[in-house]
């Protein structure tokens, strides 16, 4: 069939009552390419040829040659970064995965992932949950630098929060050394520990954050975020190992997110704005 | 990093850099149920049974198939994974694990089992097999037994003078008439051209060579005087001819040495035409797959389909988002030059004559309908002005794993005996012999390993 003939059916067949037809496509080989004349990656699309995947699903590249489909979530045991390369074709999330994560700055992923406060970010390469949803990420204070001195009465948190854009605002939780100077927190026996922040980038001046001490004798620091139909909150496992939750952010929006971890810092004069 | 500071009362000096440690993300709830992703509608061309395949093995499959064309989207025919000959296929992969990735999804050609075996009439073998596996039996030198249908298949054990593990190659093979039943013979070898990991079925010796480079045909231009040109390959001394196409000169005191070919001084400009069988790579030659196919019809095999070892590399060259490489593996391709002209693209391989493909306006099209070349254009691309020479191109080395690589890509279509030359079965880890073995056993063949043809006589002759 001509490419005249097959532009001609493709675009005048339903004005002559024959139903549009997509020419059948010659290859027998989808997600990895071996042989050029034969097979074609997921994600190919030349004219109308391509493969579809469902709504939960992302195509994404390995190489050049090779790539797949996954669910479009964010599960994650934090294997190295930008790789693992291998095993190839293992079929295993976090195994030959090397473009999920886009990595800025030189996060320490040999085990786990180091985020550093203030070079660090790693975000995933596509987004997901199109409706409700709860995730929960395992994650905890390691060490810092620097110095931090303040007047008394202000508050201050450093670490890495996971964040995501939703309806124009920005929402983070994540976990923070915190410092409040001229109080002594029982939990943390000093001025200053590990805490969970939240807050809520409402706009560039309106913030809208709280926090959840973290005792030291806590080793379990987890935190969720959770979406019911527009509404938003979040949920910081405590020392007894029950989930204490924000207030929830009402009809802040719908559709997918595209998560992160971030840097953070806070520095306010204690005044709780939100609890 | 995001900085907030709320503090209106206060100073605070903050140059903290902390550290925090991401172990695990996990979704509680709102993960899809599943996903799907679903090949375009296939054309095979002509109506054959085809058994798709998804990786990793356990996910979810479906197809349905029709010899009437269809849409990608339309409700019928219905998913009920046929089986038949269909010439239309459409196949979706779903998995419903979180952790799990679809890798890919394959339509394998799969063989029509009813009374006889489908379109094949050949040839069976005697061999001295150190390994060799039948369908779900195997033994150690040899084996019996019957396909479920058609007459039993034997392959008996043939003694023969082979004593030392540390000369593997040294010992026989032979070919007889099989009366029981008639199969195709798969030789698997090493080349210097041909598709790779593919069924090529030649139908004589002349067809064997041209498939796989057992025989190159070069025009050399000579100017004036010219005492010598050379060829890519070195040159089989008993397989070579030379003619003269133009210039109106003779050849004289011709001599061939390596990859050189020498002669008296030529007294005008002209083209010869240099036609030769490149000799072997001696670490290589018991696996050379033209002599391999030449023995086999030598030996009075009918049938017969060559097999190129895949993991080699094929020629290319990028440029301006641009890709293009050779179609096939190997060294003969290097040195090609793609030339995108405003009206037209032209492809010169080393020693042939250039090709010309007229612009069209569907380039994708055009771009298809290239011999030597795929073309992998950027994103959104328009005509460019580049003109690429093609480098890096190799065989593969015929080894162990170039043949495990072979058995994960390749399967025969048909039930028959696959032999693997050169290479006994002490001369290949055993995970290379359980994944011929787990191939076989889904494609109901004989695997005859260490076989050679160093016996026959004038094999690149």
């Amino acid at each position: 069939m001509s490419w005249l003939t097959q532009w001609f059916q493709d675009w005048f067949g339903d004005w002559f009552g024959r139903r549009h037809q997509i020419p059948p496509v010659p290859y027998t080989r989808y997600g990895r390419v071996f042989d050029q004349s034969t097979d074609r990656l997921f994600g190919f699309q030349e004219g109308s040829w391509q493969c579809e995947v469902s709504s939960g699903a992302v195509i994404l590249s390995r190489t050049d040659t090779d790539d797949y489909v996954r669910m479009r979530v964010p599960d994650t045991d934090c294997p190295p970064l930008p790789e693992p390369n291998a095993p190839l074709d293992s079929g295993l999330a976090d195994e030959a995965e090397p473009n999920r994560w886009q990595i800025i700055g030189t996060p320490n992923t040999s085990n786990k992932w180091l985020i550093k406060q203030q070079t660090d970010q790693i975000q995933l390469a596509y987004t997901c949950y199109s409706g409700d949803f709860v995730i929960e990420v395992s994650s905890d204070y390691v060490s810092k630098t620097g110095t931090c001195t303040g007047d008394l009465g202000m508050w201050t948190w450093d670490g890495v929060a996971l964040m995501f854009e939703l309806g124009g605002k920005t929402f983070g939780i994540g976990v923070t050394w915190a410092h409040k100077f001229g109080l002594t927190k029982e939990e943390w026996g000093g001025q200053s520990g590990r805490s969970y922040l939240w807050f809520v980038e409402l706009t560039p001046s309106d913030l809208a954050y709280s926090d959840v001490l973290i005792p030291n004798t806590q080793t379990d620091v987890r935190y969720r975020v959770q979406r019911s139909g527009s509404n938003i909150r979040f949920g910081m496992l405590n020392s007894l190992g029950n989930w204490e939750y924000s207030i929830w952010w009402e009809s802040v929006g719908t559709g997918e997110i595209q998560i992160r971890w971030e840097g953070v810092r806070l520095i306010d004069n204690g005044q709780v704005i939100i609890e | 990093m995001k900085n907030k500071n709320l503090g209106r009362y206060g100073t605070v000096n903050d140059t903290y850099n902390v550290s925090v440690r991401v172990s695990s993300v996990q979704t509680v709830s709102g993960a899809p149920g599943s996903i799907t992703v679903t090949t375009p509608v296939v054309d095979l061309g002509l109506p054959l049974l085809v058994r798709p395949r998804v990786h990793p093995s356990g996910l979810g499959l479906q197809w349905r198939a029709s010899n009437s064309p269809f849409n990608p989207w339309d409700a019928t025919p219905s998913w009920s994974n046929p089986v038949g000959e269909y010439r239309y296929w459409q196949v979706r992969a779903t998995t419903t694990g979180i952790g799990t990735l679809i890798e890919r999804i394959e339509l394998k050609l799969a063989v029509v089992l009813s009374g006889t075996i489908y379109g094949s009439t050949s040839v069976s073998a005697t061999m001295n097999a150190r390994y060799a596996a039948w369908g779900s039996t195997g033994g150690n030198t040899g084996v019996s037994g019957d396909i479920s249908v058609g007459p039993a298949y034997t392959c008996e054990i043939w003694l023969d003078s082979w004593t030392n593990f540390g000369t593997p190659y040294d010992y026989r093979h032979q070919f007889i008439s099989n009366v029981g039943m008639e199969v195709p013979l798969y030789v698997i070898g090493w080349a210097y051209d041909g598709d790779v990991a593919k069924s090529v079925y030649v139908s004589n010796i002349d067809e064997a060579y041209e498939a796989f480079g057992g025989v190159l045909t070069h025009d050399i231009p000579l100017s004036a005087g010219a005492t010598s040109f050379s060829v890519p390959l070195k040159i089989s001394p008993v397989g070579w001819t030379i003619s003269v196409v133009s210039g109106g000169f003779a050849l004289r005191n011709v001599v061939v040495s390596g990859n050189t070919v020498r002669f008296g001084a030529v007294p005008s400009s002209g083209v010869v035409r240099f036609r030769y069988h490149p000799a072997p790579p001696s670490d290589n030659h018991t696996a050379y797959l033209p002599s391999l196919l030449r023995a086999a019809f030598l030996l009075g095999c009918r049938h017969v389909v060559g097999v190129r070892v895949p993991g080699g590399a094929v020629a290319s060259a990028s440029a301006a988002g641009w890709t293009v490489m050779a179609r096939r593996e190997g060294v003969l391709y290097n040195g090609t030059v793609v030339q995108f002209l405003p009206d037209r693209l032209e492809v010169s391989v080393p020693y042939r004559s250039k090709r010309t493909y007229p612009r069209q306006s569907d380039m994708m099209s055009m771009f298809s309908r290239i011999e030597e070349v795929s073309v992998i254009p950027p994103s959104h691309p328009s005509w460019p002005g580049l003109t690429l020479t093609l480098s890096g191109g190799y065989s593969a080395n015929y080894n162990p794993a170039s043949l495990l690589a072979l058995a994960n890509l390749w399967t025969p279509e048909l039930p028959g005996v696959v032999l693997v030359p050169g290479m006994g079965l002490c001369d290949v880890l055993k995970y290379v012999a359980e994944a011929f073995v787990s191939m076989m056993q889904s494609a109901r063949c004989m695997v005859v390993f260490g076989t050679s043809v160093m016996h026959v006589p004038y094999i690149t002759g």
